[in-house]
């Protein structure tokens, strides 16, 4: 008979609680699809090292178990509440406590296991289209196969039901608490309205306002050092929640206060709803609004992280193969070797890079540029990587023609006495700066910049160090050679592993201090975040590592900004929903003062506008400014050309159509609850 | 004497095919305006039925009712709730009071779903509270008030747009004897100064002894009609009570 009694009541709590289930499957349908991909053949055979994408979904999963648990939790601890008078009465029929934990609980598991198992056909789906869509990205041939791997369900049933069992440890504890009394009176109790009538605290909205005014104005200035940075961001959490704990009073202020705009129409129910809500859910909405942020945040990397594989990866890597030497006189013979034993070499050129001993042009950049940094390890009278080279970088024009024209780009000319300087686009006013501020001096001669050049160049070492100074080459005799670099083309098929195999070759690896060690200080550039810079550079090979391994970052980041997303809103809803129910009576009254039901209808599509707009303004606000901060800084350090906003505003956009799905369904549903009493 | 409702052989049927519950069966009344009319009768009798009929809550199975000369059984929803808004004033047993809003905000609510601007709003408001001796409790919500102060609250709401009829269903069903008694007052003190009239429900001999004239339901059907005329409220009671003794209803709040 209990059995029947918890399958029933699952059944009702599955129909009354959908948008939960729905959210569930969801949740573990993604699950599903990326622990698949983990144990999936096909994504090994895409690229040699998996472990990066392993290692990265399982952070994800790991900061996915503590939403589910909080989710579940809140939905626990919700349903407890609203069911709290039937507990009572199976209490009064001389149930045990322990009868209706484990009917409750059994109940939440039964939940649980269904929306697992609704979740596994749509995640074999997701995984297969998440699969298909790497192969894509990566322009890779794919053949859909039927593999399904148990692992991958196993793993993501381990970590739901991991998630529920946490979840659940605490009904028992607050079922032994319990008198029949309080189960009998707890949802009344619940449903005392509370106003705020302390009218001082909507200081608070002020308060917090101003704070996160500061902490903008802040971020733009950048005004905070990496350690008071943490402080400042607690004091915007600690913000937000101020926000909402002002807000009530705010609107019970404006209502005293009498405006005019109260006396429209049922603006004054709808504030007063808006009151109360937010006064009983202050805490929620504030953390709802830390979510949203996040997941807005999160999107916005992903974005940025999209745009970068699209577009910037390709201007990193020019050369099909690019080998660095810190000898001038490298024969690169070892090199060659490999190359022409593993590939299809076609055109190369070897050619020296060259220095005054002097670094005025260094010395400028790294006071003008941001996140440069110098090297401190040396070892043996040899040393590590720093931003820039020693010495300011020269090369003759022949050797830079011989390049260009390797890479399709025109051939330049140079008159004696001038110079080109050839340097990254993002650097282009410092650039600018050097060309008018500094004079390059070359043996007898002082030289004029005839032209700034800014095609992509394999800066990051090869040619140079985010810029090189290009000279005739009558000039070059005065210059002593620095490094040596070879670059070429290559035809047909590339293994996989031939930049593995190139870097083999080189000995700059040092196993006792975990670092590469070099003769001269050699400059990696100042691009960050997502820099290429190595002594090989095969770019077929870097181009797929490098795609692999943002589009592992944009998928993980996607994927958790999408379910604190579903589970934040889903949180919204079934509040709503559920006072539709408990609140019909409201609604009622208002059909008895005279509303018809498109009045009705207008009432609490108004209130919930403002209840889902809230957090939704909040963390868009929030968001925007350090969203915008952060493309704006991602365009510094990569050196990528797009405007800040676009990364943004497509965040915005997904963000918004998610959140719009939850609102229409909240709004339907609350009219459905409406109408099923009033009907009925 | 002018006619301000009329129930034109009203019947309410609930159930479906094979099981069908007469709720009212051939209801034929008037009520003239001024008049403060009681219905009575046991549980089940059909009196509630008839007063959501009556209210444009519920719908008719048959029959018509007329407010002045409109017919309002062909009324559309839009038409009802706009009549709803125009002419009737509710009171209920459980006061049906809006918990999110203060005392005077539940009555100013009322004048502004009508449109009244802010100026004649407040200054209404201001006048029924006074009228019903709650101005003290303006600013408080329902749940900090007895339970006769929120009956009196519902009054409130339910004269400020000087509707044409004030229904009320079991006005006193929730309140002790001493705030039923004062409710009581306040709808004669309605009645007589402020010609208000008035169709209560009630089960209790005592609050329908207050009204001018009673209408007995059974079984969802007239069965008796009593007029207070020249007597003392005691004697009519008395005359209820003889009633009633035929129908098996009671009195629960008899000095």
């Amino acid at each position: 008979m209990l059995n029947k009694l918890t399958l029933r009541n699952a059944k009702r709590s599955a129909k009354d609680y959908l948008i939960y289930l729905v959210t569930m499957v969801i949740i573990s349908a993604l699950m599903f699809g990326f622990h698949g991909m983990i144990f999936s053949s096909d994504m090994r055979a895409l690229y040699g090292e998996f472990a990066v994408f392993a290692a990265l979904i399982g952070i994800a999963s790991f900061f996915i178990m503590f939403i589910v648990i909080w989710l579940v939790h809140y939905m626990v601890n919700f349903m407890l509440e609203k069911r709290s008078r039937e507990f009572g009465t199976y209490l009064l029929l001389g149930m045990k406590k322990i009868q209706i934990t484990r009917i409750f609980r059994r109940e939440n598991i039964i939940l649980g296991v269904l929306s697992m198992l609704l979740g596994v056909l749509p995640g074999f789906l997701c995984q297969k289209i998440f699969v298909n869509a790497f192969y894509a990205i990566l322009e890779a041939e794919y053949q859909i196969s039927a593999e399904f791997s148990p692992w991958g369900v196993l793993i993501t049933f381990g970590v739901l039901v991991f998630a529920y069992l946490l979840a659940l440890v605490r009904v028992k504890r607050k079922f032994k608490k319990m008198h029949i009394r309080d189960f009998i009176y707890m949802d009344k109790q619940n449903e005392r309205i509370v106003s705020e009538s302390k009218m001082w605290k909507k200081i608070f909205v002020f308060i917090a306002i101003a704070y996160i005014i500061y902490f903008n104005v802040l971020v733009f200035t950048s005004g905070m050092t990496d350690h008071s940075v943490w402080g400042f961001i607690g004091g915007l959490i600690a913000a937000i929640y101020l926000l909402y704990a002002g807000l009530s009073s705010f609107f019970a202020d404006y209502i005293k206060k009498k405006h005019n705009a109260i006396y429209k129409d049922a603006n004054l129910f709808v504030f007063r709803q808006l009151a109360s809500k937010i006064r009983t859910m202050r805490f929620t909405m504030g953390t709802l609004t830390i979510l949203f942020t996040a997941a807005l945040l999160g999107w916005t990397v992903v974005m940025m992280f999209a745009d970068y594989q699209k577009t910037e990866l390709d201007r990193q890597v020019p050369f099909d193969v690019a080998v660095f030497s810190d000898k001038p006189d490298a024969s690169f013979e070892e090199q060659l070797q490999v190359l022409h034993e593993n590939a299809d070499l076609g055109d190369f050129h070897r050619y020296n890079i060259y220095e005054n001993s002097t670094d005025p042009v260094n010395q400028f950049l790294y006071s003008h540029i941001d996140g440069t940094w110098k090297n401190e390890v040396f070892k043996d009278e040899k040393m590590g990587s720093s931003t820039y080279f020693g010495y300011d970088t020269y090369m003759g024009l022949t050797d830079y023609n011989r390049i260009r024209s390797m890479i399709g780009y025109e051939k330049a000319a140079l008159e004696s006495g001038q110079y080109i300087l050839h340097g990254k686009e993002k650097i282009d006013d410092q650039m600018e700066e050097i060309s008018n501020t500094i004079s390059v001096r070359v043996g007898p001669h002082t030289l004029d910049c005839r032209t700034i050049n800014m095609e992509p160049l394999a800066q990051n070492r090869m040619n140079g160090a985010d810029y090189m100074i290009v000279v005739p080459d009558e000039l070059l005799p005065y210059l002593t050679p620095y490094y040596s670099v070879m670059v070429g083309g290559l035809e047909g098929e590339v293994p996989p592993d031939l930049q593995e195999k190139l870097r083999s070759t080189l000995h700059f690896w040092d196993e006792s201090i975990y670092e590469e060690l070099y003769e001269i200080e050699v400059g990696e550039g100042s691009n960050q975040v997502l820099s290429v810079s190595e002594s090989v550079m095969v770019a077929d090979n870097l181009r797929v590592e490098g795609s692999f391994a943002i589009v592992t970052l944009c998928f993980m980041l996607a994927y958790l900004g999408i379910v604190f997303l579903c589970a934040a809103l889903t949180i919204m809803t079934v509040q709503q929903l559920s006072d539709a129910s408990k609140y019909r009576f409201r609604y009622e009254i208002l059909k008895q003062l005279g509303m018809s039901k498109r009045e009705t209808e207008k009432v609490v599509l108004k209130q919930l506008a403002v209840y889902y707009l809230c957090p939704y303004i909040v963390s868009i606000i929030l968001s925007m400014f350090i969203g915008m901060f952060a493309s704006e800084r991602f365009v510094y350090y990569t050196g990528i050309r797009a405007s800040n906003f676009q990364y943004y505003i497509l965040a915005l956009l997904v963000f918004s159509v998610v959140y719009a799905v939850y609102f229409i369904v909240s709004y339907v549903g609350f009219i459905r609850n409406l109408e099923s009493k009033v009907n009925g | 004497m002018e006619r301000l409702l009329y129930a034109d052989k009203v019947e309410k049927y609930y159930g479906a095919k094979g099981n069908v519950t007469k709720a009212l069966n051939r209801v034929e009344f008037e009520i003239i305006k001024g008049e403060f009319t009681g219905i009575m009768g046991a549980s089940g009798s059909g009196k509630s039925t008839l007063l959501n009929v009556l209210s444009t809550i519920d719908s008719v199975t048959a029959g018509h009712i007329y407010f002045e000369n409109t017919d309002i059984t062909a009324l559309k929803e839009e038409q009802l709730a706009a009549f709803r808004k125009e002419k009737l004033g509710f009171v209920f047993q459980d006061f049906n009071l809006l918990d999110t809003l203060t005392i005077e905000e539940n009555i100013t609510l009322a004048m502004t779903l009508r449109g009244s601007d802010k100026q004649e709003t407040g200054r209404r408001v201001e006048e029924v509270m006074k009228q019903l001796g709650i101005s003290e409790i303006r600013s408080k919500f329902p749940y900090e008030v007895s339970g006769g102060q929120k009956q009196r609250c519902a009054c409130a709401r339910a004269v400020v747009n000087n509707p044409m009829i004030i229904m009320a269903d079991e006005p006193t069903g929730a309140l002790d004897s001493k705030s039923a008694q004062m409710l009581l007052d306040t709808f004669i003190t309605l009645n007589e100064e402020m010609d208000a009239t008035i169709l209560m429900v009630t089960h209790d001999a005592f609050s329908a002894s207050y009204c001018k004239r009673i209408l007995f339901l059974k079984d969802g059907e007239i069965f008796h009609e009593l007029i207070r005329g020249g007597k003392s409220r005691r004697d009519f009671l008395n005359q209820i009570l003889d009633v009633l003794s035929l129908t098996g209803g009671g009195v629960t709040n008899a000095e």
